[in-house]
């Protein structure tokens, strides 16, 4: 007995070992690191470093620069969030309630997540092509259309040309922000669907008999309170997916991001910096606030989660 | 004067059912799963449609009516309580969705809605009266998911209560609770229903539930009702084979036996001094084991068996006895006193007899042969004669 | 007597997810379409999804065969009748013949030949596979310690990987970016994969997954005599199989798609690039329509194989890839 005990007390340090080792050099040392130099102004093969204090971290709140990357974050986040949840959960009740063709919508909203974001973030950008692209040319052929042209922005594009989607930059970020719904909603629709399932049938009978008359009722006595633990947890995945956008603005623009950087995100502006122009320091102040961020939003899900932990 | 008829037919899962509920009636559907019994239920409530016939409810065809308007109230196995709400929000919801308009249920603009706060109070009193019938006042603000099975029972009782229905459906309430509060459950229901005076259907596969409380019962079997009767009518008098053997535990004793053109009926080449209406044929008799007696000897004149097994419940005991009938062996079980029965030992030679005043004969395809009236006077009072000598003997 | 009829907001659902439906695979489309199109029919946005797959010169053909000063000469000597200029244009002209082809094909072989795409497409398979190689290797005996093994500091280790979880990859980049490039090592494999040695996620997934397996099959494992290593990988490994499939298409489907590490590790070293650091590439030249074929053949080519095997596989790839909802 005592032998098997000795034998795994060994092995069971033998076997984290190798784990330990590397998340402390790989996850916690770095993370130790990058706040580290967050206070310096390190450069790659640059000469020694100096203690800037928070220097790094006031450039960040003052410089127009970043109010830009600030700006454009947000917009982001606080666009494509809400949006690709709300689509996402409207999806999953319309194929949840149909008899028939299910399956098809949710393969078709599901294959964005699956494919390679650089290269639809090409294609996309190849598809909003000013004079190539195929929206702009079915959105044109939509001129002369009488009763859309009661909507004024149409009737304008439709005179003056539709817009330059990636190009202007009062429609960039937006644009970028269109690619992360059009991008995240299924993985969320995907999510919904499988808190859906597990809602008991009973449920809705008792709503029934109870008087639910209508689906709102419905879905306000049952649906929306059993899809609870779902939507904290969708909210956080998607919030800190949205945090880290960058494949779509790289996909975009050559170089810089977008018109005048509206569309210049924050681990855009991180790679920018610490690694395009070697500022590390401020590379790494930038990657701190990131990180805040998404640790942050992990920290209040648990949160939530913990409250509510005797649902069931 | 409302009462339920359903006339129903459909070539699935029930085939063509009909069944009279009065007001105040506490009738039990009672089948094994998959009978048809829930789904008979769910047509009455509206949660599914039936492919034909009627549902009535004081006189009323409900048909197209959606659940909510029928006026009923069900109970579920599961109990389906909203495990996001309180115990009073459960109890409220039916109330707040049947007399709140939906303005005045609007998240925050309903606050403002005239009158909603008096109709308020009116339900939180209704409930709170509920909640004092069933003993639960306490648990009022607790969530589902903080009370014992009994006590969301409970809930879920109250939650159909505080509405008033003209009838309580019961999918198998008690089947997730264990033994011991199923049993006090049953006593409670009943009283339940007792004091509420309201219509109650309840579908169960226990038959002890059914008989336990029921006014009638309606037992069901491949998607039919085969007799709708009081309890100890369906005990003592069924009027089909599968309604014997599904209903009595242990299950009814059956034996081969043959009628002459006469209608006597004569098993394994004994007579029962009984006759029934019907010519020559092969029959199925059925005995329960309280009404055959064991004899530790041939003198009594009852059939050869071997004693195998001796059950001991304490205050009874059953018997198990081997017989060769018809070229198989046939088991047979006999209530018996537990001090008569010590003498016996397992393996011995034992004789059966059965008491022909109580024993029932089926036909071929399962239909009940009733007995030949008058009686034959002189023999059955023999026989009753020895019937009660065995109980004497065994006290 | 509902169940049969025509329903209006049956339909309306059907019409509303079908628009939804069109959105989504609008891009797919324009990938597949435009791949398979000529110069022309791209540029001027014609030619329905196939394009009339009419035959076109492929003029970098025609470029790396232009007819050398030693040809003409030959032909010259061969034809003594005709001037240089005819000659040169009778031989281009043999050449254009031969370099003439189909959209589709242009597309697709150009793909492949401007740019190295196969070389691209295995360093995908190399680095994605080591990954989730090294991060079972890693994973698995750690997971199955903190779930089965009861030794000193077990409980803090695990506390350790819960807290590792909350720390996403980029936030690290910086630090990790330098200490390989003090090392030497960007611009290789070892930069593109040893980052991702390490998944707390593996771990944790796996653990929870141990959780589940009886103690005791392990203990019947120890009474036929086998140690703790054996256990690991012929015991569990086998009994783990199916939530291993959901993470490797997880780990897969993650680091087939990643950009964003390669893009910091690799600079400038072509031979390097991972498919969507290629593609990016490509990218460079914009503009007209002879270059959008090709990219968009190229495009489809990467993006082919999980799209593929995902329409093979839906449910197990549904399950892997929402396995970050796990976290």
């Amino acid at each position: 007995m005592t032998t098997t005990t000795v034998a795994a007390r060994r092995a069971g340090w033998a076997f984290v070992a190798p784990a330990l080792t590397l998340m402390v050099l790989i996850l916690l040392l770095p993370i130790a690191g990058a706040a580290l130099l967050s206070f310096t102004d390190y450069s790659l093969g640059g000469s020694a470093p100096a203690w800037v204090g928070l220097e790094n971290y006031e450039k960040i709140l003052t410089q127009s620069r970043y109010r830009a990357m600030l700006e454009a974050t947000l917009t982001y986040v606080l666009t494509v969030t809400p949006l690709s949840i709300g689509l996402g959960l409207g999806a999953a009740l319309l194929i949840h309630s149909l008899r028939w063709g299910g399956a098809f919508y949710k393969t078709v909203f599901f294959l964005p997540a699956m494919a390679t974001l650089m290269a639809m973030s090409i294609v996309w950008s190849f598809a909003l092509h000013p004079t190539l692209g195929v929206v702009n040319a079915t959105l044109g052929s939509f001129c002369g259309t009488g009763w859309l042209h009661q909507w004024g922005w149409f009737d304008a594009a439709c005179r003056n040309g539709f817009p330059l989607w990636l190009g202007d930059r009062s429609y960039a970020i937006w644009t970028v922000c269109f690619v992360g719904v059009w991008q995240g909603f299924g993985f969320n629709m995907v999510l919904y669907l499988a808190g859906l399932t597990s809602v008991p049938r009973e449920l809705y009978n008792a709503a029934e008999m109870d008087g639910a008359r209508t689906a709102w009722d419905r879905f306000r006595l049952v649906t929306w309170p059993m899809l609870g633990p779902t939507t904290v947890f969708v909210v956080t995945i998607t919030l800190i997916r949205s945090f880290q956008v960058f494949d779509i603005v790289e996909g975009f623009y050559e170089q810089g991001a977008g018109p005048s950087r509206s569309a210049y995100v924050i681990l855009f502006a991180m790679y920018e910096k610490g690694i395009r122009e070697n500022l590390i320091g401020i590379g790494a102040a930038i990657a701190m606030i990131f990180l805040a961020c998404v640790v942050i939003t992990s920290l209040v899900q648990q949160r939530i989660l913990e409250k509510k932990a005797h649902y069931a | 004067m409302r009462n339920i008829r359903k006339t129903f037919a459909s070539t699935q899962v029930l085939k063509g059912v009909e069944l009279e509920v009065a007001d105040g009636e506490f009738v039990s559907l009672v089948g094994p799963s998959g009978c048809g019994k829930s789904t008979l239920l769910r047509i009455i409530a509206g949660l599914e449609d039936g492919s034909g016939g009627d549902v009535l409810i004081g006189n009323r065809n409900v048909a197209g009516i959606r659940p909510s308007a029928r006026d009923l109230a069900m109970v579920f196995q599961s109990y389906a309580l909203y495990p996001h709400l309180s115990v009073e929000e459960n109890m409220l919801t039916p109330l707040r969705l049947r007399d709140l308009s939906l303005a005045e249920r609007l998240p925050l603009l309903g606050l403002l809605a005239p009158g909603r706060k008096k109709k308020l109070r009116a339900m939180q009193a209704a409930v709170l009266d509920a909640a004092r019938t069933l003993k639960i006042e306490p648990l009022l603000q607790r969530k589902p998911g903080q009370l014992s099975g009994g006590q969301r029972q409970r809930v879920a009782l109250g939650r159909a209560m505080v509405r008033k229905p003209a009838a309580f459906l019961m999918d198998e309430p008690l089947s997730n609770l264990d033994a011991a509060l199923r049993v006090h459950m049953r006593a409670e229901l009943a009283e339940l229903h007792r004091a509420l005076g309201a219509t109650f259907i309840y579908v169960t596969h226990d038959q002890a539930e059914a008989l336990t409380m029921s006014d009638r019962i309606a037992v069901m079997m491949g998607g039919e009702i085969l007799q709708t009767a009081s309890p100890d009518q369906i005990y003592d008098d069924p009027q089909d084979l599968r309604v014997a053997e599904f209903i009595g535990s242990p299950k009814i004793n059956t034996l081969p036996a043959e009628v002459d053109a006469d209608g006597r009926v004569t098993v394994l080449g004994r007579a029962l001094r009984r006759r029934v209406v019907g010519g020559a044929q092969e029959v199925t008799l059925a005995a329960r084991p309280e009404h055959v007696a064991i004899d530790p000897d041939a003198a009594g004149g009852g059939l050869e068996a071997r004693l195998i097994h001796k059950e001991n419940l304490g205050s009874d005991m059953f018997l198990h006895a081997g017989l060769e009938a018809g070229g198989t062996r046939r088991r047979l079980v006999v209530r018996a006193a537990p001090q008569m029965a010590r003498g016996l030992s397992i393996g011995a030679p034992v004789w059966l007899r059965i008491d022909p005043d109580k024993a029932l004969v089926f036909n071929a395809s399962g239909a009940r042969m009733a007995f030949r009236e008058p009686v034959g006077t002189a023999p059955a009072a023999t026989v009753r004669a020895i019937a009660v000598g065995a109980v004497a003997v065994g006290a | 007597m509902i169940a049969h009829r025509f329903s209006v907001a049956e339909t309306l659902k059907h019409a509303v997810l079908m628009v939804g439906a069109l959105i989504v695979a609008l891009p797919f489309y324009v990938m597949l379409s435009t791949s398979l199109k000529s110069p022309g029919e791209i540029e001027r946005n014609e030619g329905g999804f196939f394009g009339a797959q009419a035959v076109m010169t492929d003029e970098y053909c025609v470029k790396r065969n232009e007819p050398e000063r030693a040809a003409i000469e030959a032909a010259r000597r061969a034809q003594p009748g005709l001037d240089e200029t005819a000659v040169r244009t009778a031989l281009l002209a043999t050449v254009r013949e031969n370099c003439a082809t189909r959209p589709a094909i242009f597309n697709y072989v150009s793909a492949f030949s401007e740019a190295p795409l196969l070389l691209y497409l295995l360093n995908g398979i190399i680095v994605t596979a080591s990954i989730f190689l090294l991060q079972v290797i890693v994973a698995l005996p750690a997971a199955y310690a903190l779930a089965k093994l009861k030794f000193w500091g077990r409980d803090l280790v695990f506390g350790l990987v819960l807290f590792c979880l909350l720390i996403p990859v980029h936030a690290i980049a910086l630090p990790l970016y330098i200490a390989l490039a003090k090392l030497g090592l960007t611009n290789s494999y070892a930069a593109l994969v040893i980052p991702w040695t390490i998944s707390v996620f593996g771990i944790f997934l796996m653990r929870q997954f141990f959780m589940t397996v009886p103690d005791d099959l392990i203990d019947a494992a120890r009474m036929d005599g086998m140690g703790e290593f054996s256990i690991v990988w012929k015991v569990m490994l086998p009994t783990a199989i199916p939530a291993l499939l959901a993470f490797a298409i997880f780990s897969v489907v993650s680091h087939w798609n990643d950009y964003f590490w390669p893009r910091v590790v690799v600079t400038g070293d072509r031979s390097l690039f991972t498919p969507p650091l290629g593609l990016h590439e490509f990218r460079g030249g914009g503009g007209d329509g002879s270059l959008y074929g090709p990219m968009m053949a190229s495009a489809t080519v990467i993006v082919a194989p999980l799209v593929v095997a995902f329409l093979l596989a839906q449910r197990r790839f549904i399950e892997g890839i929402t396995l970050s909802g796990m976290k």
